[in-house]
């Protein structure tokens, strides 16, 4: 009996969402618009870790099955289910959220359509890591596409208003691509089939082209993968706002979620054979935004190159004839996302503070900012494999794996990693050392008592990821 | 006798509500609000009717009511219901009392009630032809050039129209009902003359819902007049003009099937081409929807033409969640207004998010709805037709469809990209607090429908398909 739990899971957020709409546009109602969005993700987190305690961490497969018929003809039933991986990303992405609504700057324009649009977007990005058919899984891969619309279209740089719209199309030939090879899945089934089943279709001849070669490309659209990298390098690097940063970022996480899904084990050998090639264009591509990141001065354009080449570090790991990564990516995957949430909250109070105090250059700035200044550093080294999270060991193993698959194209991944981490390092040397100060007066800039408690409750959560994955299942 | 008063009793509490507007015009009231008022009640008594003798018709030689002819007869009431509000809002606000607008609307529901239930050539075209001229005052209230344009264009196919009645009568031996002649036709359907003349009368129905190449008013009548009977035009005309053409398509040319088909692609091509490349190069708002319709009308013709009751069924359900998308849509229209001026060009929406965010969202949901993201109506259209196309291995028109909907999309797009990207050049008047509850139901079914509440796909399905009995 799941009482709904899933389907509550999408809900909540929803029904947040809802309420940020539907509040008036005044200074009170903007301080409730956030706390409603606060409490729906404190409930929606606490809910997740229930279905968690539920779900048993030693069974493959999905679990948890929750049904809801939709069409009787065609006959689709919408199928709800979890695993450990798709509640591994679940339970990190709504951490993730829940500290960017503390940490948000209360005062920025048209918060209302900021909060709704991003309840609407987490609910759809929940159904997705839950839906567990391939009808499903598809509306809401397409469906995340309208909140992500409006936050672009709203929080995007003005100067690149071309960007929106090719934006917009290349998320609209991704799911039209899914739509049609899922289409084909169900009239080949006569019906609507399990996620997991998908890759047991017999398709032959053309048509198997068609299918395999839609979802690729589906997935891949929604990657920073050439030639389809600059609409994603383009968005994201010209969001100020941290939290629609996060969400953009959280994009990618859907190709990739979308390959865990359908690659591994079903995709058929005449398909999988050009998986090297694709693997050449990965490497290609994370050495080529490693370089621009390292010449680039804007530490948001680092993360972001950071976010990159990390997201084709897992997806490497998808594409290695062994099935034994994924439970590593997603362990990889739970830290990093809160890495780079709490990172990108981080950069964003520093060039606030740059901001307000008319200061030109962030050189120097963390040294008048000591918790800053700890919570940057320390979650830097996170980031790039300090041995205190589960980030460490798993991108270990996936490395190794990668090393023990390919010699050259291991070395050409490190070497990406290598150059990402220098880029990093460089900027936090930069922003922490006193002789490149521009100003001693900017004291009382720093990071408030709550938000320093946050980046450290996340540090600690990290911590004891390390020792003990799964420590919060209880 | 009684009896047919009773069956005509939905048609007559029409005129009753048509006396009754004209008493109080005679009575010299001026609020557009109670003619409104008035009109929606006599609506609410006609749609009654209709249910109560949903199967009941007063000539069965000329007409037949069932549960497919209820269907449309009760959505084509059900969207005049809003536009009734909506229209009225709008002739407040022009200081007009929009009477002669409201009985030609009531007109028009009258003579649409005929031409769907129609099921022989002489009522059909009868009916087709008094629809033709109420539109034609219609579009008088507008624009004299284009109601005159649109006569001059209907007279011509009406022309065409009666000639092929003409010949088609006199070739059958003065048959006239669709089913004796379809018959007729099956027997002899290798004459080409009898072809073409059925073709004649088909041909009037694409006029009217603007297929390429017979598209030639289409975009001034909707362009070019005012709101309200803009309105009318795309949302309520293609749902009556649609249902005659799959009446006459199921029932009569069914025995030109295989001739017809591919004639029916190739147009469906031309007008999803022309449809998309169109709404690129407009900059008024009216004129980029009335492009995107005929891309869409394109799509549903060409699931007309695959002939069997699946892809009809699917042609019904898009457009269906199309005009319910379109209707979306302008509500959304009703809203833009600055200086007592209602706006229709795509620059008037400048920095519309900045101002009216309630408005901009209404507009995102039916634009996302048309690029059919899910859980919007669209999905739902678009989730049904790519089922049916695969299903009959039409891969290479899918392609095409494909294609030139992401052309079109972009045009939609453009006006997302104006509504938050340009900087607001307009200040925009208060919003009308019924328009807006009018809008937000039409939202709300635009975003619940896809969710296929109590059934209610399956029901359309039961009541669409007693076509086929």
């Amino acid at each position: 009996m799941s009482l709904h739990l899933l389907l509550l899971i999408i809900l909540i957020p929803l029904c947040g969402a809802f309420f940020a709409i539907t509040a008036k546009s005044n200074s009170y109602s903007n301080k409730n618009v956030y706390n409603v969005a606060i409490w729906t993700e404190l409930i929606n987190t606490l809910l997740i870790l229930y279905v968690f305690s539920m779900v048993n961490p030693s069974k493959t497969g999905i679990q948890i099955i929750e049904k809801y018929s939709w069409l009787s003809n065609p006959n689709v039933d919408i199928l709800l289910g979890v695993d450990i991986f798709s509640m591994l990303l679940l339970f990190s992405v709504n951490i993730s959220f829940l500290i960017a609504e503390i940490f948000m700057d209360r005062n920025i324009p048209r918060s209302q359509t900021l909060i709704a649009s991003e309840l609407i977007f987490i609910s759809f990005l929940n159904g997705y890591f839950i839906a567990a058919d391939i009808v499903s899984f598809y509306i809401f891969f397409s469906a995340v596409s309208a909140p992500l619309i409006i936050l672009v279209s709203s929080y995007a740089n003005l100067n690149k208003k071309n960007i929106l719209v090719r934006f917009s199309i290349y998320n609209l030939i991704g799911a039209i691509l899914l739509l049609v090879a899922i289409i084909m899945i169900c009239n080949l089934k006569s019906n609507n089939i399990p996620l997991n089943t998908a890759g047991n279709v017999n398709i032959k001849g053309r048509m198997e082209y068609v299918v395999w070669l839609s979802i690729f490309f589906s997935f891949i659209s929604r990657l920073p993968i050439w030639p389809f990298h600059y609409w994603i390098s383009s968005i994201n690097s010209s969001i100020k706002n941290p939290l629609v940063f996060i969400i953009s970022n959280l994009v990618p996480l859907m190709g990739l979620y979308g390959f865990i899904r359908f690659w591994p084990n079903t995709v058929p050998k005449t398909i999988a054979v050009y998986a090297p090639f694709f693997e050449i264009i990965c490497v290609i591509t994370m050495l080529f935004i490693a370089l621009i990141s390292l010449s680039n001065k804007d530490m948001r354009y680092k993360l972001f190159a950071y976010t990159t080449v990390y997201y084709l570090l897992f997806l490497i790991g998808i594409f290695m004839p062994t099935n034994i990564l994924k439970h590593n990516i997603g362990y990889s995957l739970f830290s990093y996302i809160i890495i780079v949430s709490v990172l990108s909250f981080l950069i964003s109070h520093v060039e606030t503070q740059k901001k307000q105090l008319n200061i030109y250059s962030s050189a120097g700035i963390l040294c008048y900012m000591p918790r800053t200044s700890k919570c940057i550093s320390l979650f830097i080294l996170a980031g790039i494999g300090l041995p205190f999270t589960p980030l460490f060991w798993n991108n270990f193993i996936i490395i190794s794996e990668i090393f023990n698959y390919n010699l050259v194209l291991g070395t050409f991944v490190m070497f990406a990693l290598f150059i990402v981490g220098v880029a990093l390092l460089e900027e936090l040397y930069k922003q922490k050392d006193k002789t490149y100060a521009t100003s001693s007066c900017i004291f009382g800039v720093d990071l408030s008592n709550l938000h320093f408690g946050i980046c450290m409750v996340c540090i600690l959560i990290l911590f004891l990821s390390f020792f003990k994955p799964l420590w919060f299942v209880f | 006798m009684l009896e047919e008063i009773l069956y005509m009793l939905p048609e007559i509490s029409l005129v009753l509500g048509i006396l009754h507007l004209c008493i109080l015009h005679l009575l010299s009231y001026e609020s557009p609000k109670v003619y409104a008022k008035v009109a929606r009640i006599w609506l609410q008594v006609s749609l009654f009717c209709l249910i109560v003798f949903y199967d009941r018709s007063i000539s069965i030689f000329y007409f037949d009511n069932n549960s497919f002819t209820l269907l449309f007869k009760v959505l084509l009431i059900l969207f005049s219901y809003q536009l009734l509000i909506m229209s009225s809002a709008w002739f407040s606000a022009e200081n007009q009392t929009g009477i002669k607008y409201l009985i030609l609307i009531f007109l028009s529901l009258i003579a649409s009630n005929y031409l769907i239930s129609s099921i022989n050539i002489i009522s059909f075209i009868i009916s087709y032809t008094i629809l033709i001229s109420i539109n034609y005052f219609l579009l008088n209230i507008s624009s004299q050039e284009v109601s005159r344009r649109y006569m001059f264009v209907f007279s011509l196919i009406l022309f065409l129209m009666l000639g092929s009645f003409s010949y088609i009568y006199i070739t059958s031996n003065n048959l006239t009902q669709y089913k004796e002649l379809s018959l007729f036709f099956s027997h002899t359907n290798n004459d080409f003359k009898l072809y073409i003349s059925a073709i004649g009368l088909l041909l009037p129905l694409l006029f009217s819902l603007g297929i390429v190449p017979f598209h030639a008013v289409k975009e001034e009548e909707i362009a070019k007049s005012i709101l309200p009977v803009s309105h009318y035009f795309a949302v309520i005309m293609p749902l009556v003009f649609w249902s005659a053409l799959i009446k006459y398509k199921e029932v009569l040319a069914f025995a030109y099937k295989d001739n017809l088909m591919q004639s029916l692609e190739i147009i469906s091509i031309l007008s999803i081409i022309y449809g998309a490349i169109g709404a690129n190069s407009r900059i008024n708002l009216h004129r980029i929807y009335t492009h995107g319709s005929i891309y869409h009308f394109g799509v549903i013709l060409m699931l007309l033409s695959f002939f069997n009751q699946h892809s009809t069924f699917s042609a019904f359900l898009y457009l269906l969640l199309y005009v319910l998308t379109l209707n979306g849509l302008y509500s959304v229209f009703y809203n833009l207004k600055s200086q007592g001026e209602f706006l229709s060009a795509q620059i008037s929406l400048s920095g519309l998010a900045q101002t009216r965010p309630h408005t901009t969202r209404a507009l995102l949901i039916s634009i996302f709805s048309l690029l059919g993201f899910p859980p919007f109506a669209g999905f739902l259209a678009e989730f049904s037709f790519i089922n049916v196309f695969l299903q009959y291995e039409k891969y290479l028109f899918l392609s095409i469809i494909l294609v030139f909907f992401l052309i079109l999309a972009k045009s939609y797009l453009e006006i997302v990209k104006t509504a938050y990207f340009e900087q607001k050049i307009k200040s925009y008047d208060t919003e009308n607090k019924t328009v807006q509850l009018i809008t937000l139901i039409g939202i709300m079914l635009i975003i619940s429908i896809s969710f296929n509440p109590f059934g209610i796909i399956e029901k359309l399905k039961d009541m669409f398909y007693v076509i086929y009995l």
